[in-house]
């Protein structure tokens, strides 16, 4: 089986779960649908002549403010195209698992493993390319040019324009950063559980990390943290955030040291 | 099965304890509750806010129950769907044909794991509050209210879990639905939307002994706990009528 053949085949396997579908589904309309709410109550706020009320007043703010949304859904894929392979199927077909079928069609391990990851990122990708351009066109069509941010106003049309692209690329990296997380420990742990609590609660409010900002300041080299300035400026509860470039290039060594250690494991480990 | 239900609740709580995500779950949410009270207690030290002399341990403990709620959520989806893998729901129909008793065993052996959970992880972290230095006043009504009603948010936050891992008959998809609403959805439509006072999270925090109203958004604690049990009613009754007519 050729590489191609390797990677078409993760692909299919993929795209053919439901959950995946539905991750995809949950990162695309919770990010539309989030950013659709928040959009309104800006809109609302600035009607209202009280701004004060919102914590920002910018049309694109109010999709970025969404993105833990997208995060979920990043999470779900990157555990998902490897924890199917490891669910027990019925007892009607045998019980077994799906991971004995791949490395007996393809007995290779880096390369599946490396197929998988460019599945998801690929998955993400897609969701990224849909989510991040609807919510910012409807958060702009919502709020219109009635909102404007510190930063925005700072820097004129085209510069704010330029930030938020580069933010928007910023934020499916770090969704395609976290599906890579998911995916690496999925791999060593064999079971989604651990990896989907500790990656959805851990890029939720009440994140360990963030706590653990408040102890030390060596807590903003942790992938959740370093990686939150790529989408993220001014409103994060995290003041001592890497900037974006080097915090994203920690997250990305974070997730590629975690692939590293999943290859190890599996090509050393029995299935 | 021809016991009563007494029978069928046992059959489920040794299911449920024998799970290894379950006894796991425990421990971790032990954990957690020390990692959280300690690292408060660090923090409050170390940003100079007198350090946990001037708290009540209770209310230092209750601090923790944010980061709790994922242990409930795990015992709650794990004791919903655990048995659809690999077909292990049809074996357990056999033994107990009755799927209402199926259903009310397992949500009651639920309870208990998801109770004892609940309070080992609020002792932990009491007593490491106590063993940091918090201030430890007599037992009062106000006291026995706000641990009990942590408890009991905790417990009501995983039988939420429960009821959706029942409907979606998987561990994953009830995990990511439960955890994604009640970590990530919630807060994030709390802070911008006039819907936060019907979000499940945000009602049931007063339980807990949330003292700031703008965060939970629920006029007082009876309006919180409704808002919860609605939540848990509509859930749990789709999961019942699904489970009930649904082939395995």
């Amino acid at each position: 089986m050729t590489a191609f053949d390797t990677v078409a085949a993760e692909w299919r396997k993929a795209v053919t779960l439901p959950a995946t579908a539905v991750a995809m589904a949950v990162a695309v309309i919770g990010s539309v649908a989030i950013t659709l709410v928040n959009s309104v109550t800006v809109r609302g706020a600035l009607a209202s002549g009280r701004p004060e009320l919102v914590a920002y007043t910018s049309a694109p703010e109010a999709f970025f403010a969404a993105v833990p949304l997208g995060t979920v859904g990043a999470v779900v894929i990157g555990v998902v195209v490897v924890g199917s392979e490891y669910t027990v199927n019925s007892s009607d077909s045998g019980g077994g698992r799906q991971i004995t079928t791949t490395l007996t069609a393809a007995p290779r391990r880096l390369p599946v493993l490396a197929a998988k990851a460019l599945v998801a990122v690929g998955l993400v990708a897609v969701t990224a390319g849909v989510a991040v351009p609807a919510s910012l066109a409807l958060a702009h069509a919502v709020v219109g040019g009635a909102g404007a941010n510190a930063g925005a106003a700072i820097v004129a049309g085209a510069t704010a324009t330029a930030d938020t692209v580069v933010r928007a690329v910023g934020a499916a990296v770090y969704w395609a950063l976290t599906a890579l997380t998911a995916l690496a420990v999925t791999v060593v742990t064999r079971n989604g559980i651990v990896p989907m609590t500790v990656l959805i609660v851990n890029n939720s409010l009440v994140s360990l990390s963030l706590l653990l900002s408040y102890v030390t300041p060596l807590a903003r080299y942790l992938p959740d943290l370093a990686g939150i300035r790529l989408f993220a400026r001014e409103h994060v509860a995290f003041g001592d955030a890497l900037a974006p470039l080097a915090g994203g290039l920690v997250m990305a060594a974070w997730t590629f040291g975690l692939l590293a250690v999943a290859a190890g494991v599996l090509h050393r480990r029995d299935v | 099965m021809t016991g009563g239900f007494g029978d069928v609740v046992a059959a489920e709580l040794v299911k449920l304890r024998t799970l290894p995500g379950v006894v796991a779950t425990l421990g971790g949410t032990v954990g957690a509750a020390v990692a959280v009270v300690a690292v408060t207690v660090a923090t409050a030290r170390s940003t100079g806010e007198g350090g946990p002399a001037g708290v009540d341990a209770v209310a230092l403990a209750c601090r923790a129950v944010p980061f709790l709620q994922a242990g409930p959520i795990i015992i709650g989806v794990l004791g919903g769907a655990a048995e659809y893998a690999g077909g292990l729901l049809r074996t357990a129909l056999v033994a107990c044909p009755d799927r209402r008793a199926v259903l009310a065993g397992r949500a009651a052996a639920y309870l208990v794991v998801a109770a004892l959970t609940a309070a080992a992880a609020l002792g932990a972290g009491l007593t490491t509050g106590w063993i940091a230095g918090a201030a430890v006043r007599p037992v009062g009504w106000a006291a026995v209210q706000v641990s009990v009603g942590a408890v009991g948010y905790l417990v009501l936050v995983g039988l939420l879990g429960h009821a959706v891992a029942v409907v979606l008959r998987g561990v994953l998809p009830g995990l990511a639905v439960t955890l994604g609403l009640v970590f990530v959805v919630c807060p994030v439509l709390a802070g911008f939307t006039g819907v936060a006072g019907v979000l499940p999270e945000r009602a049931g925090r007063l339980l807990a002994g949330a003292s700031d109203a703008a965060a939970v958004a629920v006029p007082d604690l009876v309006t919180g706990l409704i808002v919860l049990l609605g939540w848990i009613g509509v859930i749990g009754t789709v999961a019942a009528t699904v489970f009930l007519r649904r082939d395995v």
